[in-house]
């Protein structure tokens, strides 16, 4: 079950008081109310990361070997400034807003098809777990032909929120979590991947 | 060998460096005004020279000053060139620059301030700020260690900086040097035998009208200049600490306890003295005081000195123990008829604990009264080893989800009160 806009409203002006549903700086509640829809519009951070594409051959995070700061750049926009997002390009930005997940909701992020028509596409990765807390790394990508300026503070994207039918124990136990900036994250190879990989390596 | 030729050189390459660090990315306007401040009035030094027409004496002239210019100025630019660097908590600077202008230009909306801020960081032990800079008026320029520049826990550091500029701009020294001074004699005489001693040349001198001996005054120099560096440090301290309250005793303690490994800076008083003073401030502006504050913090040893400097240190001292109650009460009248004019705008233990109970949730509160009052339910936190302790996965990171939580709490009370004010 997807909550209306209305409920979600409902859950962020009165707040389970044990594990409420927090989205922070708030949105306006009336207009939200108001809107008819089916999820809670979220805004684009100040803080922006890139990758260091000329001090780097490829993209080295499955081994572990290479650091966030060594491979990207992070960036500040502070409110009032642009980042031009150029075609075929792509950024990880962050929601202005510190979203708190009870642990029987999970959600999803879904960008603005305003912007969708643009040319600008946000997340491929949108799951939001139970219990998830901090501001969501955004993955921005810019399809069109000419370059988008994207503005803090503006709407950029839009949290869909669902109830989690069993289990309401476990909470988002990710690195991701109680982050104010975008971070890169790690991709490990599970035992089944590693195992894999090694079938056929000779042992020295 | 053509001094005025490489003075011309050195400043073009001058120009050519602020050139560079224009195209930085500023995370504000105040960093990129003051370059541009600088380059004008480089720029003007540069045509002088490069003019002709200019007589050998004053080229001459100009050339001591562009020598003085980029001595004093260089380092600025590198501050400046930091306060651009992503490790510094950008997130406080809006909340910042509102206490600099409640402070110094009461009443004034935040986009009317003429004060221009610039927050960087330093390659330095303690905090830092530089002197309102000729060319830079109206610029305060403050930095914390560049390890910490982005530690939230440390931004009540920034109420000792900007007691200094508060000392500087309310020309406290005025006023405070002809107390010290009247202390500093009122002190020699009861203690007449005592400086003879040291001072052998006033053993036929009479203890009367020692104000008018300008021999006595000249050797008294150094327990004026001591006392009053001493004042402005224990000022400072005591507007950190009534803007921000405990916090500023928990941020002092995490950086100077348990005190210097080496001889003290008689600029500062001693460090026991500090901390002393401190709590008698905090006593007297009815703040509780954290449990065995005292207790953190060695005596700190003073460096080699001649018999005149050590009694001229200890003069310089006394006369500041006797000024500390009206240093106490200043500080907390500039703040009480600026920041906290509205009584309500006061930081209170209730909005802490409000906080406080957000944080625990691993959620920033809104609505915050005070930035002081987010940094004090910080601090609470911080301070709590039970913290999240229900959450084991948050708390296994509990610095870096702290940090970047307060951070966030920071940005949204900024955000709150730009909302709050009319387009």
């Amino acid at each position: 079950m997807i909550f209306k806009a209305e409920l979600i409203a409902e859950l962020i002006e009165n707040p389970d008081k044990k594990d409420p549903l927090v989205v922070v700086p708030r949105p306006n509640l009336t207009e939200l109310r108001e809107s008819g829809s089916a999820s809670v519009d979220l805004r684009l951070g100040t803080w922006f990361v890139t990758p260091r594409q000329a001090r780097m051959s490829h993209l080295d995070i499955i081994k572990g070997k290479t650091t966030q700061d060594q491979i990207t750049k992070t960036s500040y926009v502070p409110f009032g400034s642009e980042y031009y997002l150029h075609p075929r390009s792509f950024v990880l930005g962050v929601t202005l807003e510190w979203v708190r997940l009870p642990k029987a909701f999970a959600g999803y992020i879904v960008g603005k098809s305003s912007w969708g028509r643009c040319g600008l596409i946000i997340a491929t990765a949108a799951g939001v777990h139970p219990g998830f807390m901090g501001c969501l790394t955004l993955e921005l990508s810019n399809t069109g032909e000419v370059p988008i300026p994207i503005i803090p503070g503006m709407t950029i994207c839009q949290l869909f929120l669902h109830q989690v039918k069993q289990g309401t124990n476990g909470v988002d136990q990710s690195g991701f979590v109680g982050q104010r900036q975008p971070i890169l994250g790690k991709i490990e190879l599970d035992a089944v991947a590693q195992k894999l990989s090694n079938a056929y390596k000779v042992s020295q | 060998m053509n001094p005025p030729e490489y003075t011309a050189k050195r400043l073009r390459a001058f120009l050519e460096e602020i050139k560079r660090l224009a195209a930085s990315e500023f995370p504000y306007g105040h960093s990129e005004e003051a370059l541009q401040v600088l380059k004008k009035k480089f720029k003007h030094h540069l045509s002088i020279l490069e003019d002709s027409a200019t007589d050998e004496d004053l080229i001459e002239q100009e050339c001591l000053l562009v020598n003085e210019g980029i001595m004093i100025y260089q380092p600025i630019l590198g501050f400046i060139l930091r306060s651009t660097n992503v490790r510094n908590a950008f997130e406080v600077y809006g909340p910042i620059l509102r206490l600099v202008g409640a402070i110094l230009e009461p009443g004034l909306d935040i986009k009317k301030i003429r004060t221009r801020l610039i927050l960087s960081s330093e390659w330095d032990y303690s905090p830092y700020v530089y002197r309102e800079l000729p060319a830079l008026p109206g610029f305060a320029l403050v930095g914390l260690p560049a390890p910490e520049s982005s530690n939230p826990l440390l931004v009540p550091l920034f109420g000792h900086e900007l007691g200094h500029v508060i000392w500087e701009r309310k020309e406290m020294e005025l006023e405070v040097r002809h107390k010290l001074h009247d202390k500093i004699f009122e002190i020699i005489r009861e203690q007449w035998l005592d400086f003879q001693e040291v001072f052998h040349e006033h053993r036929e001198t009479s203890p009367d009208n020692i104000e008018d001996n300008s021999a006595i005054s000249e050797d008294l120099t150094l327990s004026l200049e001591l006392a009053l560096r001493q004042a402005e440090e224990s000022f400072s301290d005591f507007v950190g600490l009534y803007l921000f309250s405990n916090s500023f005793l928990h941020a002092f303690a995490y950086l100077i306890s348990p005190g210097p490994p080496f001889a003290r800076d008689v600029e500062y008083p001693h460090m026991k003295t500090r901390v002393k003073n401190l709590l008698n401030a905090a006593a007297n502006y009815k703040m509780a005081i954290p449990f065995g504050y005292e207790s953190l913090f060695e005596e700190s040893i003073n460096p080699k000195m001649t018999a005149a400097d050590e009694f001229c240190l200890i003069l310089a001292e006394l006369a500041l123990d006797r000024i500390i109650n009206d240093l106490i009460t200043k500080a907390k009248g500039i703040i009480v008829s600026s920041v906290f004019k509205k009584p309500s705008k006061k930081p209170t233990k209730k909005e802490q604990e409000r906080i406080l109970k957000m944080l625990r949730k691993v959620v920033p509160a809104t609505d915050c009264n005070t930035l002081p009052d987010i940094l004090n339910a910080a601090w609470k936190a911080y301070e709590d080893s039970h913290l999240w302790e229900d959450i084991p996965h948050v708390m296994k990171k509990k610095d870096s989800v702290l940090k970047d939580l307060i951070l966030k709490n920071i940005e949204v009370f900024e955000i709150e009160q730009i909302m709050g004010t009319p387009a």
